[in-house]
């Protein structure tokens, strides 16, 4: 970690302390709801922006920032995640105010810690139990917010998601111990008179960390539930930053073996088909599935692994590395904020039950939040005209030879196009029911029309060659 | 005046989506003033393009307009290029777009979509033309086609959502498929089937929006739900998107070969063919100017592989655009007489009026298509009797026989189509439900402009393809 991301994670700590006896007291005068608690907001809004600036102008000053970004790349997306903390708040506060338990807060910013503590630091065990404590910060978090039976299938799976990562990450730390290689991933090379085999199968339990916490199913069982049963910021915040934190393992490997001077491009493309498996099943689960909220979840679920697939191969001949490496950030946030952000505006599609049928034409009474729906589900999908689709294309250069990579990124553009359009028919040809025609909810927010202007005018001007 | 000079290719390219943001601004109840404002910036931006035209032809505007943004020592450069290649695409859309505006019936329109559309189909297509590289045009239109489904969606046909997503996911991944492909650098010792199948692939996003059947699998369906007011509109679009990438592609992309050559036009004929088969059983009046319109188009699609110079190009743009403008009015004529079916009645001077109609499509020397479709023909002709050693030569000359021949058959469709026309009635009982309907002189009008149009299209292609520079 460096010294401004240790006081990034000390700041966070220290303000989640306070913020915690805060909601303690609150909770004990009266059960307010969480929008009835402004002090607390205040502070915790006051903390993020802070911690933001004081993070942005440390890396605005280093001076090998333009040339050498991948060197910068946990504060990045340290950067990013304050910022995905601060659009779920915010998200929050332009939905319907929802009756809250305590502690919202404290575990918001305990796990901005965490996670950031994940992301920077190099030493295998403080990883470990990092990301083991965000993600149990993040389920308390959704079981919280999740009403009905849905809370206890959670619950369940992200159970065994905490209880599987950190299996594999003890293993990792196991192997790695007996064949003694440092701990550190800094330090950490594989070297010709050690027992190579033995460690190669410690790092690719850290890929299976890596690919589980960027929700690439087969590896993962939580991440699609979380996005659907809990609400709509959460869902947005637990997706972004588990992302963020299994991207920056992937990358954190693939430095590794890229170190180590072997022979590595076999397994560093191992990693992009599990990759690039993982997002077309996602995309397949998506079409056939009947309800909006389920089949929002699993289209948002294939960011992670896109996400990541960009981290480890995109490149680009026309943008400078810090540009591209921006744009990627960028997309994860956008498409993400487009996509949840727009449901806060769709009621129907927020009640479990509701399916596409029951959606007919909402396109045609509400356009406005419909039209950010759709754009963010288009740069999801990479349809040309969108930053998604030069986010897609940024693989195949640096992929030439391999075919298959080349032909799935094609593949799940094409399945893409086809559950855009079937949700493009569903909401804006069909008629719209009687009950839709009567609902009224606000006029989307700037940020949001904004953000999908962004996803559309980015995919006009060509970064890749 | 010379300050507007200047800028006059960013005017023209830009007037679109400044009209567009007027429009909106309009309450969405007050269609008239929706309509004289489409009206007045439609005009306005015909008239700057022939500003622009005149200017082209004296050499007096730059061939490159650069629009650049610097954030932190970052650049962002949008350029937009006019040749002689685009310069009269912009000129079509601009009097598509004017046609459209003087002859759309706002009263049926109930939302802003409708009144805005047309305006951003417009801007969208104008900066696509304006680009000579394919991974800046084709994203460009790939995203324009949502308005397209916009339109398509807002109509009553009962199966315009399966036609939405049929043609959504086929345009869309043959439109990432060529994006993909674009991505990959093939070496130069690829096998020649390899080749051949490479440049097919590229050229599908191209032939698919010009409606060419075999490439165009959702045209039957679309043809079939898209509204009569709008439906041409849409379909225009789709061609000018469609010329634009077979420009690029043929210029740039792709080396033709006598293999792709042969094969574009044996699978042009055989569509072709199917669509006159189509046209003999459908036989529904309102239907026939668009199973013309992808005659034509396939005519033109596959006289631009015969061989690859400059005068294939003049050639196809010239029949591209007499196609549209013969389109665009027979449409309109044939939804007149369609209205007059629904009324029962049938009258001498709209008789005549569908029957002049018809001979601009049917390609008579000299008149609507006719005009630009037999030097085309003779070509065809020409290739297979001037070089009789070729063994290739006798295959156009076969080709040629059957367009030639196609056209007979459409033609026998179309009287079929007349024979089912509603029964003459007396002059009094006539002109008593005439009001309900758009003046018949207006049309009469208009066929004039578009025969004068047929004429002038190819003169403009002939003076550009000439302009030195």
């Amino acid at each position: 970690m460096t010294r401004a991301t240790d006081i990034t994670v000390s700041i966070l700590m220290g303000v989640s302390l306070l913020v915690l006896m805060l909601e303690t007291i609150g909770n004990r005068q009266a059960k307010n709801g969480l929008f009835e608690r402004p002090h607390i907001r205040l502070l915790v809004f006051g903390t993020l922006i802070a911690t933001f600036l004081f993070l942005f102008l440390d890396l605005y000053q280093s001076t090998t920032l333009a040339r050498r970004p991948f060197n910068f790349l946990s504060n990045i997306a340290s950067l990013f995640m304050l910022l995905n903390t601060a659009i779920a708040m915010a998200i929050e506060t332009n939905g319907k105010a929802k009756q809250q338990t305590a502690e919202v807060y404290f575990l918001l910013l305990a796990s901005l810690a965490l996670s950031i503590a994940a992301v920077c630091t190099s030493f295998l065990v403080l990883k470990m139990a990092a990301t083991v404590g965000w993600l149990a910060a993040m389920t308390a978090l959704v079981v919280r917010s999740t009403e009905g039976g849905k809370k206890a299938e959670i619950g369940l799976k992200m159970s065994f998601v905490i209880i599987m990562i950190a299996v594999q990450f003890i293993f990792a730390i196991f192997l790695l111990s007996v064949s003694n290689y440092s701990l550190d991933l800094q330090n950490l090379s594989l070297q010709a008179h050690k027992n190579i085999s033995v460690a190669l199968i410690g790092l690719m339990m850290m890929v299976l960390v890596g690919l589980a916490l960027a929700g690439v199913p087969p590896f993962h069982f939580g991440h699609v539930d979380c996005a659907d049963g809990g609400n709509i910021s959460l869902a947005f915040l637990f997706l972004s930053n588990s992302a963020l934190q299994g991207g920056a393992l992937l990358v954190n490997v693939r430095n590794i073996l890229l170190k180590s001077g072997m022979a590595v491009a076999d397994e560093v493309h191992l990693i992009g088909v599990m990759l690039i498996f993982g997002f077309i099943v996602l995309y397949l689960r998506a079409l056939d599935q009947s309800r909006l909220r389920r089949t929002a979840a699993y289209i948002a679920t294939s960011v992670g692994p896109l996400f990541a697939m960009s981290m480890l191969f995109g490149a680009s001949v026309l943008l400078p590395k810090l540009v591209f490496l921006l744009a990627i950030f960028s997309f994860l946030t956008l498409t993400l904020f487009t996509l949840y952000g727009s449901l806060i505006y769709m009621d129907p599609i927020n009640l479990p039950w509701a399916t596409w049928e029951d959606m007919s034409g909402f396109g045609r009474v509400k356009p406005l939040p419909t039209l950010t729906f759709l754009i963010a589900l288009a740069s999801i999908a990479g349809l040309p005209g969108t930053i998604g689709y030069f986010i897609k294309l940024s693989l195949i250069a640096p992929l030439n030879k391999n075919i298959l990579m080349s032909g799935s990124v094609f593949l799940s553009i094409a399945i893409g196009a086809a559950f855009v359009m079937r949700v493009f028919v569903f909401m804006f040809s069909k008629l719209p029911q009687k009950s839709l025609r009567e609902s009224a909810s606000p006029r989307p927010h700037i940020s949001l029309i904004a953000a999908s202007i962004i996803l559309i005018v980015l995919g006009f001007f060509p970064f890749v060659h | 005046m010379n300050l507007i000079d200047h800028y006059i290719f960013s005017i023209v390219v830009f007037l679109p989506l400044v009209a567009a943001l007027f429009i909106t601004l309009v309450p969405a109840k007050d269609t008239n003033s929706k309509l004289a404002i489409s009206r007045f910036f439609a005009a306005l931006i015909f008239l700057a393009f022939l500003r622009l035209f005149v200017l082209f032809m004296n050499l007096e505007v730059s061939s490159r307009t650069t629009l650049s943004l610097g954030i932190f020592n970052f650049n962002v450069t949008f350029t937009i290029f006019l040749t002689k290649h685009n310069i009269l695409l912009y000129g079509a859309a601009a009097l598509a777009l004017l046609a459209h505006t003087l002859s759309h019936v706002f009263e049926d329109v109930k939302t802003n979509i409708h009144q805005v559309l047309p305006f951003l189909l417009t801007f969208f297509l104008y900066i696509s033309f304006g680009q000579n590289d394919l991974r800046v045009a084709l994203p460009v239109l790939s995203i324009a086609n949502f308005f397209v489904y916009f339109l398509i969606g807002r109509t009553a046909k009962s199966k315009r959502g399966s036609t939405i997503f049929r043609m959504g996911i086929f345009l869309f991944s043959c439109d990432a498929l060529i994006l993909v492909l674009l991505q990959i650098p093939f070496s130069d010792n690829l096998s020649p089937a390899l080749s051949a199948i490479c440049n097919i692939a590229l050229l599908i996003p191209a032939l698919s929006r010009l409606s060419v059947p075999m490439f165009a699998p959702f045209v039957k369906s679309l043809l079939r739900n898209v509204d009569d007011a709008e439906g041409p509109l849409l379909l225009i679009f789709l061609q000018f998107s469609g010329v634009l990438i077979l420009d690029i592609v043929a210029t740039d992309l792709i080396e033709i070969s006598s293999y792709l050559t042969l094969l574009i036009s044996l699978v042009t004929v055989l569509g072709a063919y199917f669509v006159i088969l189509q046209a003999i059983t459908d036989r529904r009046t309102d239907s026939l100017p668009y199973y013309f319109f992808i005659f034509y188009s396939s005519i033109g699609s596959s006289f631009l592989f015969i061989n690859n110079s400059e005068t294939s190009w003049y050639f196809c743009l010239s029949l591209f655009l007499t196609n549209i403008a013969c389109f665009f009015h027979a449409t309109r004529c044939a939804a007149l007489v369609k209205n007059y079916r629904m009324q029962k009645i049938h009258h001498a001077s709209s008789m005549a009026l569908w029957f002049f109609t018809l001979t601009l499509l049917l390609g008579l020397p000299g008149l609507g298509n006719g005009v630009t479709l037999w030097p085309i023909v003779y070509r065809f002709i020409g290739f297979g009797l001037i070089d009789s050693s070729d063994p290739r030569a006798f295959f156009w000359l076969v080709i040629g026989i059957a367009w030639l021949l196609g056209l007979a058959l459409l033609s026998f469709a179309l009287v079929l189509s007349i024979r089912s026309l509603a029964p003459f009635r007396p002059p009094t009982e006539f002109l008593a439900t005439l009001g309900q309907f758009p003046s018949l002189r207006f049309f009469m009008v208009e066929t004039l402009v578009v025969v004068l149009l047929s004429w002038i299209i190819p003169l403009a292609t002939y003076f550009t393809a000439n302009l030195g520079g």
